[in-house]
Formats: structure tokens, C-alpha cells, sequence
């Protein structure tokens, strides 16, 4: 035996053969099913990530709707209180002007106070 | 001077290891037995990975799988098109079958003539990784280019180049190959040089900083291994390496043309 390091002989096929079979059964077996559940995970990320922003958008748009229902609610109760006021005013004068009448009757303006 | 000459001698046949010849065939056992060895260590790591459900929470295993996955996937990038899906299985495999090879001589045995000794210190593997890489990437230009423009590619950028080109193309899985085995075997030859030449009371010392140093490099051997092998099918089937012949479509799939900004 030669003591050599370059030692080039039919070892060669046998490390060939080993890496091929190896590489067969990583790629097939391991690293493409890895691969599929990676992008698979990636895709249910990205689409949890486009739900939420629509769930944002929603919301964002509820809230709106809401604010609008609220204002317009508390502009139509303004509406109603001042009319009452009007009409609570007008019959108190209506009364004070018949003669006969002792009863004081109170103003619009002191039962909206109450 | 006695000393010295045995372990020149022991140094020399240091990546043989036991041979055995086989009708007319010589075969380095220690090589054989150690590279399935490795084999069987990187199969049996990647089956545990892939065990239970795959949309399950990944385990620690498999997360370091895709980690190197991963990082194929981001070296081999959107260039590679078609090329890409096979590049990606072959460097994460030798970047891990490497690793596994050169870290089994890490494994302390208690005497220089380890119980496994690392088969990428010998170049019969090592030169079989690197021709396997070379005809791979060989075999991914002629398909991305044809043969007209796979023979083509050797006259450019200047036609009297051509003798350049083609000692490239042969010194690539030379390199590939005398790189690996010159840096695992440097290790090999380090360990007996420790042992022989500095006194057995002090020898761990030294025998356990340069064991961690063995560490480091074989990680980057393995990993320049996989960058490389990544990097010449890059060189090969690139899309931008490829003009289409004016006659018929261009061979590149239509997926790659997004890619320029």
C-alpha cells in the first residue's frame, strides 16, 4: 500500500451511489413536503393578514355608520324638544290670553328645565 | 526524527483509511462505511422532521430544516425559473449531508485513529459531489438554452476566449472538490500531528481548540459547498444570461420575466 492521499479508486462509485440515494430520499420524502407546507403556511398567513385588514376596513366603516346614526339622532331630538317648545309656549300664551283663567300656567321654558 | 517520519508516513495515508480490493476494485471501507453512516444520520434527521402533521405548530427540527430551506430558497431567488425547484433539494441536501460528513470526526474516540473518520477528507467523495454538481448545472444549461445556445455561451464575450472558457469549466469541479477534501483533510493531519508531536499530558489542550475550530470549518465548508453549486447553475441558467434565438421562443419560462424592476 502506497501512503498516499490522493487515493482516487472505486470508492468513488460507492460515495456516488450513497449521495444519490441520499439525495433522493431527502428531496422526495423531506424537502418538498416541507417546501408544501411552508408556502402552505405562508399562503394562510397572508390570508389571515388580508382578513384582518379587512375586518379593519369594516370596523372602520361601521364606526362611521354609527357616528352618523348618532349624530343625526341627537339633531332630530334637538328638532323635536324645540318644537314641543314651541308648541308648550304657544298654548301657555293661548291660555294666559283667555280671560277667566286664575290657574297660572308654567312656561315651556321652566318644564324643559325640570 | 523516528517519530516525525511515522507521522509524515500516518499523515500521508491519513483520508484511506482500511482498503479492501474486491475483484480487482479497491474500495477505502473507513470512507464507505463512514459516508453511509452520514447517510443514514441526515435521512433519519429529515424523516424525524417531516414525522406528525404537517400544518400542526412546526417542532424545533423541523424549524431548523426550514431554516436552511429557507435560505436556499433566498440564494437560489426567482432567477433560476424552472431550474430553481431542483437547485433548492440539491444544496440544502449537500449543505447537510457535508455538514454531517465532516462533523463525524468532531466525535472524540480517544485515539487518533478516529472511530469514523470524516469521508469528506477523502477525495474519492468529495471529487463525486463536485462531478455531480458540475454535470447538474451542465445538464440545466443545455435544457435552459438548448445546445445551440449551451455551445454558444463558450465564445462569448470573445470567440478567442474559448480556451479560457473551457479550463473554467474543468477547474470548477476540480475546486469544488480539492477544496472541500484539502480543508476536512488539513483537520485529519492536525489531529495526528497534535497527537504525535505534543506531549500526551498537554495534547487535549490543543486537541480541543482545534476540534472546535474543525467545527467552524465544517460549516463553512458545507455551506460554501451549497452557495457554490447555487451560484454555478445561477452563472448556467439565469434569465439574464440567456438571449433568446431570434427563430424560435425563448426557452425561459414566462414566470422569471416579472422578476426585473
Amino acid at each position: 500500500m502506497t501512503a498516499s492521499f490522493f487515493n482516487l479508486n472505486a470508492t468513488f462509485a460507492v460515495e456516488l451511489a450513497v449521495f444519490v440515494i441520499v439525495l433522493a430520499v431527502l428531496a422526495r420524502f423531506v424537502i418538498r413536503p416541507l417546501q408544501a407546507a411552508m408556502r402552505r403556511r405562508q399562503a394562510e398567513i397572508d390570508q389571515s393578514l388580508a382578513q384582518a385588514s379587512r375586518v379593519e376596513e369594516l370596523l372602520a366603516a361601521a364606526e362611521a355608520d354609527y357616528q352618523a346614526t348618532l349624530d343625526q339622532a341627537r339633531r332630530e331630538a334637538r328638532q323635536i324638544i324645540q318644537t314641543a317648545q314651541r308648541m308648550a309656549d304657544h298654548s301657555a300664551r293661548q291660555a294666559a290670553d283667555q280671560p277667566g283663567s286664575a290657574v297660572p300656567v308654567p312656561t315651556g321654558g321652566q318644564r324643559a328645565g325640570v | 526524527m523516528t517519530t516525525q517520519l511515522t507521522a509524515a508516513e500516518e499523515v500521508l495515508s491519513a483520508g484511506a483509511g482500511h482498503r479492501v480490493a474486491v475483484a480487482g476494485f479497491e474500495f477505502n471501507v473507513d470512507t464507505i462505511v463512514a459516508t453511509s453512516a452520514a447517510g443514514l444520520i441526515v435521512i433519519l434527521i429529515g424523516l424525524l422532521a417531516r414525522r406528525g402533521q404537517m400544518s400542526a405548530r412546526p417542532t424545533k427540527l423541523r424549524l431548523a430544516w426550514e431554516t436552511v430551506i429557507s435560505a436556499a430558497e433566498r440564494h437560489v431567488g426567482s432567477r433560476l425559473g424552472g431550474a430553481g425547484h431542483q437547485v433548492v433539494p440539491l444544496a440544502v441536501v449537500l449543505f447537510v449531508f457535508v455538514l454531517t460528513a465532516s462533523l463525524l470526526e468532531t466525535i472524540p474516540s480517544g485515539h487518533p485513529d478516529k472511530a469514523l473518520p470524516a469521508p469528506t477528507g477523502d477525495l474519492n467523495l468529495t471529487v463525486a459531489l463536485g462531478l455531480f454538481v458540475i454535470i447538474a448545472v451542465h445538464v440545466a444549461a443545455i435544457r435552459a438554452r438548448g445546445w445551440r445556445g449551451y455551445l454558444r455561451h463558450y465564445l462569448r464575450p470573445i470567440p478567442w476566449l474559448l480556451p479560457l472558457r473551457v479550463i473554467e469549466e474543468l477547474v470548477k469541479p476540480a475546486t469544488l472538490a480539492l477544496r472541500l477534501f484539502g480543508n476536512i483533510f488539513a483537520g485529519t493531519v492536525m489531529v495526528i500531528l497534535i497527537f504525535e508531536l505534543i506531549p500526551p499530558t498537554i495534547a487535549p489542550l490543543p486537541l480541543l481548540a482545534w476540534k472546535l475550530f474543525s467545527v467552524f470549518v465544517a460549516v463553512m465548508q458545507a455551506f460554501i459547498f451549497a452557495l457554490l453549486t447555487v451560484l454555478y447553475f445561477d452563472a448556467a441558467v439565469a434569465a439574464d444570461a440567456i438571449e433568446p434565438p431570434p427563430d424560435q421562443p425563448s426557452p425561459v419560462p414566462s414566470t422569471t420575466g416579472g422578476t426585473n424592476p
